[in-house]
């Protein structure tokens, strides 16, 4: 049976979010009576959103959730990691695109795929706080699909950013635009003999993103996961907690890619 | 009833083009069109399709342009004939020319075109499909309130190899051998080459629509270019302060991806068109607003080559306002040349 957890939201913009999440997931988590009695913190990912995460394991939270980790300190990342392991204590990301419960859900399909082809764009719409910001969505989602991608070059004008690298043998260019209509994540890799079209929607619903693979068969569709990133988020961190499994390494991977867009 | 004679087309190239897309289409509109002649330098060739088509065949531009019978000439020739066999097409006081992608070989060659077409008052055609796309037609109309606020546009054409579609269209005669072999040292003359191959053949069908989009394509300037194996490039750009990303390829298997996008600041617009060849209805383009509300427009059940068909036919008939000037032709053409120099100069300095 499982038992639940607790979680309150550090700040009261979040608590909306905290709200739509925890009606989904009645058995593993409940409000505490009291705010500073929560196991699980629930942590805005702007700003010093790893310090204060760090702040909360210090004051006895077994496990924090970050809502959209964004550009912060590298070395508050890898600080955060190290306390988090020491402690014992789970941190989850919950990454609009990187999260996605599709993507991850076909996530070896889509690795063994990918390995036949030879470029891969990617376009993301939305709002975006600084051009960094979207370099690192696209760069986290080229993360959770396993391409080991390497930034070489950025270009900006004033509502866009264009990143250019490699992921291995691969070449590798993303655009992003600040813009409200049609926000999401759409990734195509081309390959001659196969070619992925992955559209991820981003916007912390339950609507499932579209991923499509195009081969000489056809194109088939893969089933879709009607979860949000955020719910799919909590039950990883809630299996981490009940399990005791505290791993600082999707945290020091984070801190890499902010650490290579700084570099740009 | 007013019935009116079909105009006599005299084709200037009897390869897949003529066969697997114009000849379809003139079928469409057997009102406005009938096949007159078919001239190619293969005396073989132009027979075999001139018969499927109920025309008469000849081997020499003068004998085709010399034939009473033709009223306006589509130039469906390799790209190097097309200003000399458009011009000449006017010299010989036809009605109409319909002249295939790209309109010529260099600017030069462009604006020659449009002096002689100004000079004997002949329009001229560029057989651009997806600008006589009439879902494009309908996006046009938006432009002023779109344009202004476009943010970035992005062209990405993924495609399988032409023969595929052409095999659907018709039964093709003596299709030419596609040479499709990669360099061996890639030089800055073959990058160049390369890079005006792909942009003159490829990306020239969506540029127009692309510079619609971008008051200041005069500025263009290029951030990235590389081609794309085997066969495609990718584009990396900006002009006054928008974004710009052309992407296309060729493969191997069967799906097409024709896609057109444009980000303002509170809309996507999305144009996605059939692939070449296909003579299946218009293109359909959706507008996302940040309420998630999606307006589509089409698909018509005309395609733009049968809307390029029905211009020229207009036009021809004195209606020149139903055709875009020469000078925006002209315009565009020198903005593919733009994107082709710029790109390859980009490729060429990345080389070094």
């Amino acid at each position: 049976m499982t038992l639940p957890l607790t979680i309150a939201a550090e700040a009261p913009g979040l608590q909306q979010r905290l709200r739509k999440t925890l009606a989904t997931l009645p058995l593993s988590y409940r409000a505490p009576d009291d705010r500073a009695d929560a196991s699980v913190m629930l942590i805005a990912g702007n700003g010093d959103w790893a310090a204060r995460a760090a702040a909360a394991i210090d004051a006895g939270a077994r496990g924090v959730i970050i809502a959209d980790p964004g550009i912060t300190d590298a070395g508050s990342i890898l600080t955060l990691a190290d306390r988090a392991e020491r402690a014992g204590a789970v941190v989850e990301l919950a990454e609009r695109y990187a999260g996605d419960p599709t993507l991850l859900r076909h996530r070896a399909d889509l690795i063994q795929h990918l390995a036949a082809t030879s470029t891969i764009l990617m376009s993301q719409v939305g709002a975006f706080a600084t051009p960094a910001h979207a370099a690192l969505d696209m760069v986290r989602t080229a993360h959770a699909l396993g391409q080991p991608l390497t930034l070489t070059h950025v270009w900006q004008v004033s509502h866009a950013v264009v990143v250019r690298g490699t992921a291995g043998e691969k070449l590798f260019e993303g655009m992003a635009t600040s813009g409200s209509g049609g926000a999401g994540q759409r990734i195509d890799a081309l390959g001659f003999g196969r070619t992925l079209r992955l559209s991820l929607r981003g916007d912390g619903s339950a609507s499932p993103s579209d991923l499509r693979i195009a081969n000489a068969k056809g194109e088939r569709k893969l089933s879709p996961v009607f979860e949000s990133v955020d719910r799919a988020a909590w039950l990883r961190a809630h299996a981490a907690v009940d399990g005791g499994q505290s791993d600082g390494q999707a945290l020091r991977q984070f801190a890499d890619a902010v650490t290579m867009i700084q570099a740009l | 009833m007013n019935m009116v004679k079909p105009l006599g087309v005299g084709f200037a190239g009897a390869g897949p083009v003529t066969q697997a897309i114009h000849l379809p289409t003139l079928a469409h509109l057997p009102d406005l069109f009938a096949p007159a002649c078919v001239m190619d330098v293969n005396g073989d060739l132009a027979a075999a399709v001139a018969a499927g088509a109920g025309a008469r065949f000849v081997t020499s531009l003068e004998a085709m342009l010399a034939d009473p019978a033709v009223d306006v000439v589509a130039v469906c020739s390799p790209q190097q004939f097309h200003a000399d066999q458009v011009i000449a097409a006017l010299r010989a006081g036809k009605k109409a020319v319909l002249c295939e992608k790209p309109l010529a070989n260099s600017a030069d060659e462009a604006r020659a075109i449009a002096e002689v077409s100004a000079e004997t008052g002949i329009p001229v055609i560029l057989g651009a499909m997806h600008v006589f796309d009439p879902a494009w037609s309908a996006v046009k109309d938006m432009l002023g309130d779109l344009s202004p606020r476009a943010r970035s546009i992005r062209s990405s054409i993924v495609l399988p190899l032409n023969d595929r579609f052409e095999n659907w269209a018709t039964e093709v005669t003596r299709r030419p051998e596609m040479a499709f072999s990669m360099p061996g040292e890639m030089t800055p003359d073959v990058i160049r080459q390369m890079f005006h191959t792909l942009i003159l053949g490829l990306a020239v069908h969506d540029l127009p629509l692309v510079r619609a989009f971008l008051p200041d394509w005069r500025d263009l300037q290029i951030w990235s270019a590389r081609q794309l194996a085997p066969f495609g490039y990718l584009i990396a750009g900006h002009a006054g302060g928008r974004a710009v990303q052309l992407a296309g390829t060729m493969h191997g298997h069967g799906e097409a991806y024709w896609d057109l996008e444009v980000v303002t600041d509170t809309d996507l617009l999305r144009i996605r068109f059939t692939p070449s060849y296909v003579h299946g209805g218009s293109a359909v383009a959706t507008i996302t607003d940040a309420s998630g509300a999606v307006r589509q427009i089409g698909p018509f059940d005309r395609n733009g080559y049968v809307e390029e068909w029905r211009a020229l036919h207009a036009a021809a008939h004195g209606d020149h306002g139903a055709v875009p000037s020469l000078d925006t032709v002209a315009e565009d053409f020198d903005f593919v040349i733009d994107v082709a120099n710029k790109a390859s100069a980009s490729a060429i300095g990345e080389l070094s």
